[in-house]
């Protein structure tokens, strides 16, 4: 079966080279006999990486471990599920099954589009065809997945890493995996139009849906990251800003820009480099997050490890990609040009213009402060850490601007807002935010983000409420239908519109949960013998026992806990350390977590003393962090209600139809199942308790990170592994000995002959780029925007010499039907 | 209401020979596989039934090029392209 599935590899690397050629030739010469046999080929390959799929699924099944991949990735007391999912779970594996699924993906984009789009299926097919070929090239020279061991064959697997046999982390990689593939299919139509020539909107309009399906994948794979972090890791957080996190997000601001850039494009006939070039840089981000985690350019605790040889293969590819993309783009500058001028600096374009901004700064920021680790060691052979707290910096007034934005944008009009026209738009949402803010600091909130935050997802609300609201009278009136109905039949007529504003629901969701599990989070460590308490916000937990078990896969010890709240026992918890066998030296971290809407209670066991009868153990309230999940799921309907087929509520669109009033409400219904509507406490800002850790070992906590080399570098104060809890009390002994914060730093520098131990690098020598590289960005992004707009707003007359009176009936007409658009 | 039922033979399909040839694969696959958990064996039927794709995918491939050669001339297209605009 190896031999099979690597013939088969080679086969699909010839099919595709084939299928590249083929349709290139078939263009060239007009021939449609070339281009559907490429067309062919191109499903041919995606047949074949489905059976050499298949081929490596059965081998993990059955335990074929004469595969070296099988052997490294599996063993025979892993449970089938976990069998599985090892296919992707290794380096090999995930290249392969990262072929597959743009086989996959790419097949059904191109079958969808082989009428409609003639001119551009060759290209597509050959640009999809030729990433497909490096990828296959990289499994057939260097990642075989089904390579053999030259001498004797092992009888037993080494088993998939303990921190993978976890059900996000299963479904987690397929997910990010159709996000990063999908985004393949409009760069494949974008070049495809730059090669043809065919630059008109087209292409968009063929790849819309396909960017909103990798988007909505890309969105949930995040989530189910972030899931997998905090249920498995064990420090109470679910995003430390790793270098592999990032190069997940990296893809995800871009392709939002484009979202809704996009918008500007079809509406206006503007921004169509800017279009193309953000398809372009897209696309070369999930190529380059891919080359993070699979390089070991980077150190990360998701990373594959370290392979030089791979990561110049990367490169070469990436240097290559940009080298032709943007080649074809500046060769076809001047099919390239825009239809139309700003018209107003008050308009939805300029709102979308501020949203790509502060999206394209939060992607360069975040991949320069990512990689800024690997060029201070190529520049001063000193690797140095950047960690959570320098992106937080930046991203917390960076996240809230883009909520603002989230509320001004959809009340601006196209081309120009009047001053009536602003105050009717902006006086409910402003009001409200307004009445939300001055709730949050009479509820005792003094941290100025959080309130911000709060505000702004006030603003938002009332927007997205107005605009429902207006949209759905307005309708009603013309419809003489309930006002349930004219609300379905205003989202079943713009379901692009109405979907989004659903979307921005989610984000407020989002916010509201960083918000709350980042700035009113409390948590507390401790050591308890059987029967001590400890007391954090409104729980108290008493230590019962501990308790060892095995399963023959793993040795479980689990602490037995019971939780008390106002004087009375409200639950029972059981957080636990597994070890695996093969993987002693890798004990999993098995939280316990008691989830409500308001909050969850977060109990993990970093340290035990099974013999004595010691845990060590970790407590944290983590206050609207189900929002935060909550929030991806509301998003995710709002992306389905824009996918929604034209005819989707087509019975609301009619005039008063029987019975459409219940089936409405039914559907309302069950859009809003996901979303409990019992009301929320907000938790106000209580003081962290800290019995444990004095104010000065926190805040240094905060400023040096986890030295083991395993934990992808956490905070000191959040890291649950055993050498952290080593620092923690160096720490607490150096601040008993009255040592200052900085003589901390020093002593940790010294100690290990860098800065690598500080979570931020100093602002000092060469180190100081790093802190001046984000104001250059942001401000030299934002000179560009301007000089961009100024350019547009120049008018044509001026530009022509020419008189272009404008019809004020046509005017408003426009202005209609530009609000109308879906 | 008609049944509309047609009694003329309607010619076997390719993608209807590959599914019945993966059918059979799979079938006989199933029979002989002995001593093999029931996932291993729908896997195996999952890599006979994608060799069958390869088949129809092949074919599929293969098939434009012994056919004839529609190719687009380019004067015909331009031709084409100017009668629909004036076509009322």
């Amino acid at each position: 079966m190896a031999t099979l599935g690597s013939y088969l590899l080679l086969a699909a690397f010839v099919v595709a080279a084939y299928a590249a050629s083929m349709s290139v030739a078939g263009a060239r010469r007009r021939s449609n006999r070339l281009i559907e046999s490429g067309v062919g080929a191109f499903y041919l390959v995606a047949a074949i990486m489905a059976a050499a799929s298949a081929i490596i699924i059965h081998a993990f099944v059955v335990g074929d471990y004469s595969i070296r991949y099988v052997q490294e990735a599996s063993d025979s007391v892993q449970p089938l599920f976990y069998k599985l999912t090892a296919y992707w779970g290794g380096l090999d594996g995930s290249i392969m099954f990262w072929v597959f699924m743009l086989s996959m993906f790419g097949s059904a984009a191109v079958y969808a589009n082989r009428e409609r789009q003639r001119e551009l299926i060759p290209y597509v097919v050959a640009t999809i065809s030729v990433v497909q070929m490096f990828f296959l090239f990289l499994m057939v020279v260097h990642n075989n997945p089904f390579s053999t061991f030259l001498t004797e064959n092992p009888t037993e697997g080494k088993g998939l890493s303990p921190l993978l046999q976890n059900f996000y982390m299963a479904i987690h990689p397929p997910t990010m995996y159709l996000g990063f593939v999908g985004l393949t299919i409009p760069y494949a139509f974008g070049m495809a139009a730059l090669i043809t020539g065919h630059l008109d909107d087209s292409w968009l309009r063929a790849t819309r849906r396909w960017t909103m399906i990798a988007w909505l994948f890309l969105t949930i794979g995040l989530m189910l990251g972030m899931l997998w972090a905090y249920e498995e890791l064990g420090w109470g957080g679910y995003w430390f800003w790793d270098p592999v996190e990032n190069a997940a997000a990296l893809p995800w601001f871009t392709a939002t820009a484009f979202l809704h850039s996009v918008m500007v494009q079809e509406r206006r006939g503007m921004l169509r480099v800017w279009n193309m070039s953000l398809v372009i840089t897209t696309f070369f981000l999930t190529i380059f997050g891919t080359f993070l985690t699979r390089s070991g350019v980077v150190q990360s605790v998701h990373a594959f490890g370290d392979d030089p040889k791979l990561a110049w293969m990367f490169t070469a590819f990436m240097v290559t990609t940009l080298i032709v993309s943007f080649g074809f783009v500046i060769y076809r500058l001047p099919l390239l040009k825009g239809r139309n001028e700003l018209d107003s600096w008050m308009s939805r374009e300029a709102a979308f213009l501020a949203n790509n901004w502060i999206l394209l700064f939060s992607a360069f920021f975040v991949l320069f402060a990512t990689m800024f680790p690997t060029l201070s060691e190529a520049v001063r052979h000193e690797r140095i850490t950047v960690g959570a707290p320098f992106f937080n910096r930046w991203m917390l007034p960076i996240g809230l601007a883009l909520l603002l934005l989230t509320g001004i944008g959809p009340l601006l009009a196209w081309r120009k807002s009047t001053f009536v026209n602003l105050r009717d738009q902006f006086l409910f949402p402003v009001l409200l935010a307004t009445a939300v803010g001055i709730a949050v600091v009479a509820l005792g909130v003094r941290m100025w983000s959080a309130g911000l935050c709060f505000a702004f997802s006030g603003m938002v609300v009332g927007t997205i409420l107005q605009e429902f609201w207006r949209g759905a009278r307005v309708r009603q009136g013309t419809t003489g239908t309930d006002l349930f109905t004219a609300l379905v039949g205003l989202v079943g007529r713009n379901k692009r519109r109405y979907g989004g504003y659903v979307v921005h629901v989610g984000v407020v969701l989002i916010f509201l949960g960083f918000a709350g599990s980042n700035g009113f989070k409390q948590e507390e460590t401790g050591e308890l013998r059987p029967g001590q308490t400890m007391t954090v916000g409104a729980y108290t937990v008493r230590f019962d026992a501990l308790k060892v078990t095995d399963d023959g896969q793993k040795q479980m010890v689990t602490g037995h806990i019971t939780v008390l709240k106002g004087g009375k026992e409200y639950t029972k918890m059981y957080p636990a350390r597994w070890s695996f066998r093969r993987h002693e030296d890798e004990p999993t971290s098995e939280v316990a977590i008691q989830r409500s809407f308001a909050e969850d209670l977060y109990i993990a066991m970093p340290n035990y003393n099974a013999a004595e009868q010691i845990a060590n153990v970790r407590v944290t309230v983590n206050p609207l962090i189900n929002w935060l999940w909550s929030g991806f799921g509301v998003a995710a309907v709002g992306t389905g209600i824009t996918l929604l087929p034209e005819t989707a509520f087509a019975f609301a669109a009619a005039s008063v139809p029987a019975g459409a009033a219940t089936t409405t409400l039914l559907l309302l219904i069950a859009l809003l199942v996901p979303v409990p509507a019992r009301a929320q406490h907000i938790e106000t800002g209580r003081a962290p308790n800290t019995a444990a850790m004095t104010p000065m070992e926190r805040e240094v906590g905060h400023a040096v990170v986890c030295m083991c080399g395993t934990c992808g570098r956490k905070l000191v104060s959040e890291c649950t592994c055993a050498k952290a809890e080593e620092m923690r009390t160096e720490i607490a002994d150096l601040v008993k000995r009255g040592k200052t914060k900085k003589e901390i730093l020093d002593f940790y520098i010294e100690k290990y002959g860098s800065q690598q131990p500080l979570a931020e690098p100093l602002d000092e020598g060469f180190n100081r780029l790093a802190w001046a590289l984000p104001y250059v960005l942001g401000v030299g992004a934002l000179l560009l925007v301007i000089w961009v707009a100024l350019r547009w707003s120049r008018p044509v007359a001026a530009v022509a010499g020419t008189d272009l009176t404008i019809d004020a009936d046509l005017d408003a007409r426009l202005d209609d039907e530009l609000r109308n658009l879906d | 209401m008609s049944s509309e039922t047609s009694t003329e033979s309607q010619p076997f399909e390719p993608w209807q020979f590959f599914t019945l040839a993966g059918l059979i694969g799979a079938t006989i696959v199933v029979f002989f596989a002995k001593g093999q958990t029931a996932a291993a064996i729908i896997f195996l039927s999952l890599i006979v039934f994608a060799a069958a794709a390869i088949g129809f995918a092949a074919l599929r491939a293969a098939g434009p090029l012994a056919g004839t050669d529609l190719t687009i001339d380019a004067d015909l297209d331009a031709r084409l392209d100017d009668e629909l605009r004036n076509l009322d």
